[in-house]
């Protein structure tokens, strides 16, 4: 038999992952941010971010929050290339734009599916509400647990291909969710070394969005608009300082992600409503003048009943470099 | 880094221009006069997951229409038949099938409905994509077939479905 769709779930996976993925390194001290929020260090002008997901699918929760496997033949796959880059605007003001390029690599009752394409955009923008750098190395007065605080805005472009767009024709061809979103975000974090705390919340409102085409076939139009969004993550790392000041920090981090239902015409979707939980642990180093740094984390959904709901349960690995430059 | 610039810019250029509609997505009904032409659906005679030959003819014979829901078990599909299964008792003059159209036999889709917990919805096993390609079925396509055999609903899953249950 010919299979000719593979899970459009990995859409939705692809653009929950752009936010929710670890927090890896968001110091304000070098810089970082998540896969989602590339944030430039105080003392940086650019940014480039190179970053590759490698997300393995272990099964899902049903809308009972049931955690069922995927059969032990299925092996499903995403990888992701995000290309970011970083732009101070003034000095407590930031931007920056973040592009995935997608391949799904399924195998999937016996057959072998494959495709690519390029994922939704992120476009962000970040103020700073300290003017210096407030990591410490020992609290002496009230000021040294001032922490760092962002807030921010992001964009999600829908450049990815969904159903709704020109391009798909079947389910494996979907990279994006076709509709833009808005998140407003904060991070809040303290670093008194050796050690770091970090709280990142968003809450997202997608735009309506008019639909006339489903996979490329001409359906009578309606309006959708996908559900609210709230992500929190809690963060704590670890620095270790090696000979020449460079650094390696260990974090790990839990979060929570959940959408709300999607309205189509004036209909409630009951079961587009998701949640994810997952945790995650990561690695990075940083050059002593904070202009490199590499990163690798892991990021886990725990494979257990209450964790989720209409959501695929995932391992996700990202390795990536950042340069930060004048 | 000037060269960094031009290269995320026209990177950015070309993806954005291949995607248009997402980008500006227009509410202008493009269904052509044939998308409005009542379509009469072949017979068909499919095995379901219990091994019973279903038969569309013999169906609408007993119900006032058939809908079938195209799954492949994913978390998508899980969550639509999850509500089908709520809704279906409201709906007695109305069978519903789901259709599994990625299983290569039998045995197979009956694991995957074991696993997910689907035993009580009737399952038809098209390992012949034979309904894929009467109905054009992808993931979660949902069809209705009225008792005069005419295709009346042939859209991905979404409650708008009930309407038009309703007004059968």
């Amino acid at each position: 038999m010919t299979v000719s769709t593979i899970f459009s779930t990995k859409a939705l996976a692809l653009s929950i992952g752009l936010l929710s993925s670890s927090s890896a390194f968001a110091a304000s001290c070098c810089g970082g941010g998540s896969a989602g929020s590339l944030i430039l260090p105080k003392f940086g002008k650019k940014v480039v971010d190179l970053s590759f997901d490698i997300e393995s699918y272990q099964g899902k929760w049903d809308s009972d929050r049931n955690y069922i496997p995927d059969p032990a033949a299925d092996s499903l796959n995403q990888y992701r290339l995000n290309l970011g880059y970083g732009q101070r605007l003034a000095k407590n003001w930031q931007a920056s734009i973040i592009v995935p390029y997608v391949w799904n690599d399924n195998q999937i009752s016996g057959d072998s599916i494959k495709s690519d394409g390029f994922g939704d955009t992120s476009l962000s923008f970040w103020y700073e509400t300290f003017d210096r750098v407030t990591c410490v190395y020992q609290v002496n007065t009230i000021a040294d647990l001032k922490p760092s605080i962002y807030l921010g805005g992001s964009l999600t472009v829908p450049t990815g291909n969904s159903m709704y767009g020109d391009t798909a024709r079947v389910s494996y061809d979907i990279t994006g969710r076709g509709l833009y979103r808005f998140d407003s975000n904060i991070i809040i974090e303290k670093t008194i070394y050796p050690f770091t705390a970090t709280l990142q919340g968003s809450y997202g409102k997608h735009f309506a969005r008019p639909v006339n085409q489903e996979y490329g076939e001409a359906v009578e139009p309606y309006t959708k608009r996908l559900g609210d969004r709230r992500f929190l993550s809690a963060s704590f790392g670890y620095t270790v300082f090696l000979e020449d000041l460079d650094t390696i920090t260990f974090s790990t981090a839990l979060a929570s992600l959940k959408e709300g239902k999607a309205q189509i015409g004036k209909h409630k979707e009951a079961a587009s409503q998701i949640e994810k939980r997952s945790a995650s642990l990561t690695a990075a180093y940083a050059s002593p003048d904070l202009r490199y740094i590499y990163k690798a984390s892991w990021s886990h959904a725990f494979a257990s009943d209450d964790y989720g709901m209409n959501f695929p349960v995932t391992d996700i690995i990202t390795l990536g470099v950042s340069y930060a430059f004048n | 880094m000037r060269s960094i610039k031009h290269i995320l810019l026209i990177s950015i250029a070309l993806l954005l221009s291949a995607c248009v509609e997402d980008l500006a997505p227009e509410s202008k009904d493009i269904r052509s006069s044939e998308d409005f032409e009542v379509i009469v659906s072949d017979n068909f005679n499919i095995l379901s997951t219990e091994e019973i030959a279903i038969e569309l003819e013999e169906e609408l014979a007993s119900y006032d229409a058939v809908v079938l829901y195209f799954t492949m078990w994913c978390t998508t599909c899980s969550g639509h038949m999850d509500e089908i299964n709520y809704k279906m008792d409201a709906y007695p003059n109305v069978r519903f099938l789901m259709v599994d159209f990625i299983s290569s036999s039998i045995s197979q889709a009956q694991n995957y409905q074991r696993d997910n917990g689907y035993n009580q919805m009737t399952t038809l096993v098209d390992n012949n994509d034979i309904l894929q390609n009467m109905y054009d079925g992808k993931m979660a396509s949902t069809i209705i077939i009225n008792s005069q055999q005419e295709i009346i609903f042939n859209e991905v899953y979404k409650s708008r479905l009930y309407e038009v249950l309703d007004n059968l």
